[in-house]
């Protein structure tokens, strides 16, 4: 008797859950907005959300493309996609936006996430800590970081060979360099006007970055708080750089297409991130053709550094559904995303920020013998200006160096000017 | 009788026979007709002008950064305008590109319009014209990235050919003395097929008996240009001069593509600080105050130009 009852409620409660499950109603249809960069088309960042759509099929995902000039704009265009009523949960950006975006309210703070979910422990212990670090301010973390992005110099193997030239030592000095620049350098019709040049750089930000870091210095201090434009490092730096165009002629002067020129052959050296690979697959170079070597140093001593930057996913403030939004994060860093950067195909061909990806066969294949020197060079290096008055520093930077640039002002003027004009905007804030 | 004369006369033979409640109503539904028809217009002038010129008015006299709520500051803005030294140099350079594209490309484009009017052939005239013209519809981005290469330093197709005559290259981009005169010269390349356009609407509107009968007179050409043709020209002139100089005030693209502002200031002009301000540093209440500030230099010019074109433009 005892067992026929038992099995009646067996029965019983397995037609309860069945009859539950059958009028339990589908969960309801959500829309989340993401935000990504237009420099690649809508099919590519799609790519992306393959496999994250099958497991939420109440998701649909409105993609919102905000063009990308520069981060500051960036940043404001989607501030005013906000305020025009556009509902947006997850955001891609990078480092330089993180401060101004978190300073302003915009995005929401993803420690509570990442203490919640026991998920993440291995994306915490995969990603370089470096570039988790950098995309935290006033000690919360407001992005999970994608990709990263340092910058070496770039050499084309075929125009050093044509040159009589090895490829270059990891620890080359000034000197060096400058021997392989003026090497390379040619006018080969003699009419005056060189047709391969040794070397190209312009007064950016992200091409002087590099050689202050060789030289011991930076832009500014670690917290960004003090200029170190003025310091002897920094100036000797600067000059060196400058030095390179007008007084060994070695690099072109003015605006030049140094992509298209390193391909051509008709430039030697050039300064790039990993994303450089990117545009020199289409161009029909292979990863046999070119490879990379750090900045070189005054004496050759010294640890190889230079800058970087990292870009990842956010969730808004806004956002009206932030688990959804948080899963879609967690999606976005996973593996099997992030792999899709190696082959350098997709919507970005920096390096992924997960390091257990970083001796990928694809990764390896789609790279140059040396890409490995990218990691080296971000263990030493320094991240790129992230302060919330980022742009009012670039402009500063790009007013006196563009003049510098153009040999209408000395170096030494440039960085006097540089140091009291950033002083005043630090104050300022 | 002409026609409003005509009117008049139908709607007081209408009202002669028609009671005045038909009147009222009739007069009722024209006018409602008349506001259907310009309410387009009118919709769109209160939404993309009036409303914005407004906010923008407004958003001057305070402190707001895009992200918090707006502080009311009265004219603090325009206080610190006025000892902001990167905007004096702004707008010093954005008064000499105004003075200098203004005179290029209203200057070149009546000399042009002159030219190709004299031409007889008529299919040479409209290809002149056409090919004049083209540079006009082509975006001032993609003028600007045109020149950027063409124009480059070491590369440049410009300095290639200049070095096979023998002359040195030219930092046409990249040396302050030379990017200003470079971005003159490419906003003229551009715009002057438009004012050609304008002069040769003028010029096809002269009355070709003015001309038989200065010819009996015995007047020569420069006679006839001086005397005729631009006295007659001088309304396209005057509108010419009022567009050229409204355009040059709110240049941006081609300076923010070729050379953004650089080297130095050389070549940053009022409408690029604002948008640094607005968009780079988020102060939207400063950039604001630019923004009025310009509308009134323009809004000024304009209304001097008008005045002044009393004086001298010829209608006939």
């Amino acid at each position: 008797m005892k067992s026929i009852l038992n099995r009646s409620i067996q029965i019983f409660v397995l037609l309860l859950l069945c009859t539950s499950a059958a009028v339990t109603p589908a969960q309801d249809e959500v829309t989340l907005g993401f935000v990504y960069g237009s420099f690649a088309p809508q099919e590519k960042w799609e790519a992306y959300f393959e496999g994250f759509l099958e497991a939420h099929p109440n998701v649909t995902i409105n993609y919102i493309p905000v063009p990308l000039d520069s981060w500051g704009d960036y940043t404001q265009k989607i501030v005013t996609t906000m305020l025009g009523g556009e509902q947006v949960d997850v955001i891609w950006n990078a480092i330089e936006a993180v401060p101004l975006m978190a300073e302003r309210g915009v995005l929401r703070e993803l420690d509570s996430f990442l203490d919640s979910d026991a998920d993440t422990q291995e994306f915490l212990d995969d990603v370089h800590p470096k570039l988790l670090e950098g995309l935290r301010w006033k000690d919360q973390q407001y992005l999970l970081p994608f990709a990263w992005n340092t910058t070496l110099i770039y050499y084309n193997k075929s125009v050093l060979e044509a040159a009589g030239l090895p490829e270059p030592p990891p620890d080359w000095t000034w000197d060096d360099f400058l021997e392989y620049a003026t090497t390379i350098t040619q006018d080969t019709d003699g009419d005056g006007i060189n047709d391969i040049w040794g070397f190209h750089h312009n007064a950016w930000l992200w091409h002087l970055g590099p050689w202050l870091v060789s030289n011991g210095s930076f832009f500014l201090n670690e917290d960004f708080s003090k200029p170190w434009y003025a310091r002897p490092e920094s100036i000797e730096a600067l000059q060196f750089a400058r030095d390179l165009i007008w007084e060994h002629g070695v690099g072109p002067s003015g605006s030049f297409n140094f992509r298209e020129a390193f391909v051509a052959g008709s430039l030697g050296m050039m300064i790039d991130s990993p994303a450089g690979r990117q545009r020199l697959i289409p161009a029909g170079m292979s990863a046999d053709d070119y490879d990379v070597v750090f900045f070189p140093t005054k004496s050759g001593e010294g640890a190889p550094g230079s800058q970087w930057g990292t870009d990842g996913y956010g969730i808004t403030k806004d956002s009206q559904h932030p688990d959804l939004a948080w899963e879609m994060v967690k999606h976005l860093v996973s593996v099997d995303v992030m792999s899709k950067l190696l082959s350098g195909e997709f919507a970005s061909a920096s390096a992924p920020a997960r390091q257990s990806l970083a001796a990928d066969p694809v990764l390896v294949a789609a790279s140059p013998a040396n890409y490995m020197r990218f990691y080296e060079a971000l263990e030493n290096g320094r991240t790129v200006i992230n302060a919330p008055y980022f742009a009012e520093l670039a402009e500063i930077h790009d007013r006196y160096m563009s003049q510098v640039w153009a040999n209408e002002m000395s170096v030494e003027e440039a960085a006097t000017s540089i140091q009291a004009d950033m002083e005043a905007v630090i104050a300022d804030n | 009788m002409r026609a409003p004369q005509m009117q008049e006369a139908a709607i007081r033979a209408r009202a002669a026979i028609l009671p005045r409640q038909r009147i009222n109503s009739l007069a009722l539904r024209e006018a409602a007709a008349g506001y259907f028809f310009i309410a387009p217009t009118l919709l769109s002038f209160l939404v993309f002008f009036l409303i914005p010129t407004i906010s923008g008015l407004g958003m001057s006299l305070f402190d707001w950064d895009f992200f918090s709520d707006p502080d009311f500051i009265g004219l603090e803005n325009f206080i610190e305008l006025s000892q902001d030294k990167l905007f004096l140099t702004t707008l010093k350079n954005t008064a000499l590109f105004a003075v200098l594209a203004t005179a290029g490309n209203v200057g070149l484009g009546m000399f042009i319009a002159i030219g190709i009017n004299s031409i007889q052939w008529g299919w040479l005239k409209a290809c002149l014209r056409t090919a004049y013209f083209i540079p006009f519809v082509i975006s001032t981005v993609v003028v600007a990235l045109m020149f950027g290469f063409l124009l480059q330093e070491s590369t440049g197709v410009v300095n290639y050919y200049l070095a096979r005559l023998g002359i040195d290259r030219i930092p046409w981009l990249s040396s302050s003395r030379w990017a200003f005169r470079s971005i003159v010269l490419i906003d003229v390349w551009k715009h002057v097929g438009f004012f050609t356009l304008i002069f040769l609407a003028g010029l096809q509107a002269i009355p070709s008996e003015l001309y038989e009968a200065a010819l009996v007179d015995g007047a020569g050409r420069r006679v006839r240009l001086t005397r005729i043709t631009i006295p007659l020209l001088t309304p396209s002139l005057f509108f010419s001069l009022i567009i050229a100089l409204i355009g040059a005030f709110q240049v941006f693209e081609s300076m923010y593509v070729l050379t953004n502002g650089g080297p130095g200031d050389a070549t940053r002009t009022v409408v690029m600080l604002l948008y640094r301000e607005a968009f780079g540093s988020f102060n939207m209440g400063y950039a604001a105050s630019m923004a009025v500030l310009l509308f009134f230099i323009i809004l000024t010019l304009t209304v001097t130009q008008v005045r002044l074109g009393d004086r001298w433009v010829f209608y006939r």
